[in-house]
């Protein structure tokens, strides 16, 4: 089944990608203001932090989903939550490129 | 919603207390689960004080002693009390065990209820026709179009691949353990059905296994395992249906 695949496949990407990001994160407070603002403008800063908001709000969204269909039985309810939950998740990542954009 | 209190009429009472022991021998407290339609009142657990030198080792025992010598009304499925026919599984102190090959030589206090979390006939009796419809639901015979002269011939090596899954006696132990099949067993097959499949699955008899396959490639038949466990947990007879359900993913992913 696809979407069992994509969780597997999603939580593997993400061990390299959030290590990555939590190295730089660990760190933070010893990175100068304005080199923690030209490296999250570069284009490689950019990129890895889509990716690592990218992959966390997909599989969260992944994961969401298959909590939702065990505990909401309802369909109609089931179904707006669903909704509601994929809503979220889009807007959460469409947002994180607005902010990252607008660095 | 998936259910997590028990409906009013559901709510368990305490009954009543029966003793037929002394202080000074060696006593057992037993507490059982009771529950009859008939009366259309909730239901209860019933206190008895046994003497444990009354009866053998094994659960079963104590229940058929205290019908047979306390309270005959007392209802329970048991057949073979080997461990053989599947018959006599119930929730013994909190695990979901086969009563005739539960030692309970070292207990002094048990507690009897049901198979979690499903519609109760009568006392210890669950209504497991969902279950076996499950079950059915998977084809479990042999699906060939090879018509050898005599019987299907498997090599050793072969046959020894169904070790391990053969032995499963449908108690429901497994099914009834699993929180997945709690909050979905109207559409998830649950880890006994799902061992059962794999098992024709790689049958070397059989030649249905795409079939088969594809049959379980479903959000709800399969993919509500979450692997919890618990199955392979309780299971009397020390097999492993969550093995056999991520092998059958496994399958899944290369098909
Ligand atoms: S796998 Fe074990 S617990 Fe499950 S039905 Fe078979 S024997 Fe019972
Ligand atoms: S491993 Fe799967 S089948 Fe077994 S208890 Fe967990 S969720 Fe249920
Ligand atoms: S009576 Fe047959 S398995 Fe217990």
């Amino acid at each position: 089944m696809e979407h069992w695949k994509l969780q597997r496949i999603s939580a593997i990407i993400m061990i390299p990608v959030v290590m990555l990001s939590l190295l730089y994160i660990i760190n933070i407070s010893s990175i100068p203001y304005d080199q923690l603002i030209e490296d999250l403008s570069s284009i490689s800063g950019f990129i890895l932090s889509i990716a690592f908001i990218g992959f966390i709000l997909f599989h969260s969204s992944m994961g969401l989903e298959v909590i939702i269909e065990d505990y909401i039985h309802t369909e109609t309810i089931q179904k707006n939550v669903l909704s509601l939950s994929k809503l979220f998740h889009i807007i959460s990542f469409f947002l994180t490129i607005l902010i990252l954009a607008s660095i | 919603m998936a259910k997590f209190t028990l409906p009013i009429n559901s709510i368990v009472r305490k009954g009543k207390i029966f003793s037929d022991v002394n202080k000074s021998e060696n006593m057992l407290t037993v507490e059982i689960y009771r529950y009859n339609p008939d009366t259309k009142s909730n239901p209860y657990t019933d206190t008895y004080l046994l003497n444990k030198d009354n009866f053998g080792p094994m659960a079963l025992d104590v229940l058929i002693y205290i019908k047979s010598k306390i309270d005959s009304s007392l209802t329970f499925r048991r057949s073979c009390r080997e461990g053989i026919c599947g018959s006599c599984s119930m929730n013994i102190n909190g695990t979901n065990n086969l009563a005739c090959i539960t030692d309970i030589s070292t207990e002094t206090k048990l507690k009897f209820y049901p198979l979690p979390h499903m519609p109760v006939i009568k006392d210890l009796v669950p209504d497991l026709n969902n279950f076996y419809a499950q079950y059915k639901s998977i084809k479990p015979w042999l699906i060939t179009d090879k018509k050898p002269e005599r019987e299907h011939i498997q090599s050793q090596e072969d046959r020894s691949k169904l070790d391990g899954l053969f032995e499963c006696v449908l108690c429901a132990c497994c099914s009834t353990s699993c929180p997945s099949y709690w909050w979905n067993s109207d559409k998830y097959l649950g880890p006994a059905t799902l061992m059962h499949a794999y098992k024709w699955i790689i049958d070397s008899r059989d030649t249905a296994k795409e079939e088969r396959l594809s049959n379980l490639a479903d959000k709800f038949k399969l993919y509500r395992c979450h692997t919890i466990m618990n199955c392979t947990k309780t299971c009397p007879k020390n097999l492993n249906p969550a093995r056999a359900i991520s092998e059958i993913k496994k399958m899944l992913v290369k098909a």
